[in-house]
């Protein structure tokens, strides 16, 4: 993009609330930046001196530039946060098409908007996981069962009132609770199995792309077979098959997951299956996109300097489809949310005691024929699930926009 | 080409081969014994050890594959395990009602989808386009279970207007189909239209669009004589591709509406472990999506001559 159209560059006026919104996460990256780099110290100290500055020296001015960079951005001296890596931008040096993307991200309302919602959908879970939001979630009471939004009920033998705000469900759970809960499980499926099948379809797509051959033959016969069965009919099957074989939950009540770190076995299942089944779009396009840059001159310039093939496949080419990965990376994160709530419904999901939103709306549609209607907790559950899925939707709509250059206008 | 499909024709066998080693790997080797599943758990370890003789699951795996494999070359799955009729029977009776759900429900879609796209594409970037895209996108992030029981609540419990669980085979059973319809467009049509604008204005932006208005054509001549052909290609794939999935019928609208559909019928037969049942569907389902993917590529190159089979 030209110097001019640079100049005529105004940011959204929500980029600013998106920034406020996001203060609290750039604090956390600075904050593992700064030890990454203290526990990278001795490393770079060891290994990556030169003759100019030595490793010591070096290391202290990445760990200074990283803290004092960081400072900066947090106390809103400075735009741009900065790099891990610790690289910095040379005078005269063009900026990269990362930062063009962002600028772009920047301008849209749109995008401003859902990254605000998102933000604000992960704090909600992280403080449901760490026990800030709705830490009682599964203290339901007998004479709480399925009272209406607004209404009052005794919290404890004291006489203490308690308000549920979103009316309450057959066991006397707060509903509101319930739905910040199911926040964090939806939050975890999306995260994990996007990012499980994300890396499986990056890493089998670029072998199959950069090499060619019997490679490319298996990967690409492996996708076809896997698209050959109806996903949902896979899914149930895969599901199921797991769920109902007891030496499978055995194993996994053994294992540290269950043990020390509380993961449900319905958790578990349900993120490993999604991740290891839906890699296929995003092996498709990442084998194209090799397929089209394994000839280009920079690869073969990479090559002609000898780097290890490893080097060249993730250092030099990669992150010229990472873009690509990104994009798909938010819809399988929809994904794999929207397929939560249908495997709940059909019983092979969480367990029905668990917060989330599948068991919510499964629960919920039975509700709904009963003589004294209750809607709250199937809508409660339906409107939670809309606002994420929507705002990401509308943020990968803006990320395609703003990072793939076939588009650009 | 002839000689493109019959190499494609080819290559379709180790995918075959494939599925029905995903199949097998999935119920006969990780699943738990089906005539324990068959009995209940209060079974004596004797008549589970009979059902399964009479199964053929205390055979040795290899065995069991090989005795699979043939009945995928022989299309001849043998009886259900939970029903005792013939699984190709089975299937028969499934397909009429799944494809009365799925295939008008498909083509009506697809007609309000390209009308919408081209209407978009005609009027960019107008308040009406807006409006379009907007819903369209609000539409595909409403959970699709939603869309089934809220539309099974009010449309048919407390309005009443259509009747809320069955089937019928005859004329006057389109009652019943109506409200599966109405709520399997709702699903798809956002995602199309999308994906229909998109097609026609990548189109819209070539060079052949603009010598065509420099000749002095209409925007609408424009439209429907040169961009829409040229649009349709991907169009046409897609809808092709999509074809053998009406076959297997939408599961979740089966189950909701009491429709006797394939989509219903496999997942009850993965919560019985019927395995013949399981293993028919899955197979004839990637044939039908390996013959309709192949039909799809030979269309591509049908309708744009640049496309070479290769």
């Amino acid at each position: 993009m030209s110097d001019a159209s640079a100049n005529v560059y105004r940011a959204s006026w929500l980029a600013w609330p998106a920034r406020l919104v996001c203060w609290p996460l750039a604090a956390m990256y600075v904050l593992c930046g700064v030890l990454w780099r203290v526990l990278a110290l001795p490393f770079v100290a060891l290994f990556e001196g030169d003759a100019a500055e030595s490793g010591m020296e070096l290391g202290i001015r990445l760990l200074h530039d990283f803290a004092v960079g960081g400072i900066q951005y947090l106390g809103f001296q400075h735009d741009e946060l900065p790099a891990l890596s610790g690289r910095t931008r040379k005078e005269g040096e063009t900026h990269g098409p990362w930062w063009e993307a962002k600028r772009r991200l920047l301008k849209s309302h749109v995008a401003m908007v859902s990254v605000i919602v998102f933000v604000a959908y992960l704090y909600v879970g992280l403080g449901a996981q760490v026990g800030w939001i709705a830490p009682n979630f599964k203290d339901g009471q007998k004479e709480a069962e399925f009272l209406h939004p607004f209404s009052y009920a005794p919290a404890d033998g004291e006489g203490h009132e308690r308000l549920y705000v979103l009316g309450s469900d057959q066991l006397g759970r707060d509903v509101l609770d319930l739905a910040l809960r199911g926040t964090t499980t939806a939050l975890w499926i999306g995260l994990f199995a996007a990012t499980i099948s994300s890396i499986l379809g990056m890493f089998l797509g670029s072998l199959a792309g950069y090499f060619g051959g019997w490679v490319d033959d298996v990967i690409v016969w492996a996708y076809t077979t896997l698209s050959a069965i109806p996903y949902l009919l896979l899914l149930i099957a895969i599901s199921y098959v797991f769920k109902s074989n007891p030496s499978i939950s055995e194993w996994y009540t053994g294992t540290f997951l269950y043990k020390s770190w509380d993961v449900s076995p319905g958790l578990f299942r349900i993120i490993v299956i999604i991740g290891l089944t839906s890699w296929v779009g995003t092996c498709r396009i990442v084998r194209a996109e090799f397929i089209k840059h394994r000839d280009r001159d920079y690869v073969l310039a990479a090559r002609s300097l000898g780097f290890s093939t490893p080097r060249i496949i993730f250092r030099h080419i990669l992150p010229n489809v990472f873009h690509l990965v990104l994009i798909t990376f938010s819809l399988l994160f929809i994904g794999a949310i929207k397929f939560e709530v249908i495997l709940s419904f059909l019983g092979l999901g969480l367990e029905p005691a668990e917060a989330s939103w599948g068991n919510m709306i499964s629960k919920g549609a039975g509700e709904l024929l009963r003589a004294d209607t209750v809607w709250w907790q199937i809508t409660t559950a339906t409107v939670a699930l809309f606002g994420i899925v929507l705002a990401i939707n509308l943020l990968s709509d803006a990320l395609r926009d703003a990072l793939d250059p076939r588009l650009r206008k | 080409m002839w000689a493109y499909i019959i190499r494609r024709l080819l290559q379709a066998i180790p995918t075959i081969f494939g599925v029905t080693l995903i199949v097998f790997l999935l119920f006969n080797v990780v699943a738990d014994n089906p005539a324990v599943t068959l009995l209940g758990n209060k079974a004596t370890p004797e008549a589970v050890a009979a059902l399964s003789k009479e199964m053929g699951t205390d055979k040795p795996l290899p065995v069991q594959y090989l005795q699979f494999l043939k009945e995928a070359v022989t299309f001849d799955f043998g009886d259900s395990w939970k029903t005792n009729r013939p699984v190709s029977d089975m299937l028969l009776d499934g397909v009429g009602p799944s494809l009365s759900v799925t295939l008008p429900a498909f083509l009506l879609a697809t007609l309000i989808a390209v009308a919408l796209a081209l209407f978009c594409a005609f009027y960019r970037d107008s308040f009406a386009d807006r409006i379009t895209v907007i819903l369209s996108v609000a539409g595909m992030s409403i959970s699709s279970l939603a869309y089934i029981i809220f539309g099974q609540y009010f449309v048919a419990f407390e309005w009443n207007l259509l009747p809320i669980f069955g089937h019928q085979g005859s004329i006057e059973g389109v009652v019943f189909l109506l409200l599966p319809w109405v709520i399997w467009i709702a699903l798809s049509v956002g995602q199309e239209v999308r994906f229909f604008r998109t097609a026609v204005l990548e189109e819209m932006g070539q060079d052949y669009v603009r010598t065509a208005a420099a000749k002095g054509l209409g925007t609408g001549r424009i439209l429907f004589k040169h961009i829409l052909k040229n649009a349709m290609i991907p169009v046409i794939t897609r809808l092709v591709i999509s074809i053998p999935f009406l076959f297997v019928g939408s599961l979740l609208l089966e189950k909701f509406f009491g429709i006797p559909g394939l989509g219903d019928m496999s997942y009850t037969a993965i919560t019985e472990q019927d395995f013949p049942v399981i293993k028919a569907m899955t197979f004839f389902s990637a044939i039908a999506y390996i013959i309709f993917n192949l039909i799809s590529d030979i269309l591509y190159a049908v309708v744009d001559p640049r496309v070479r089979l290769r």
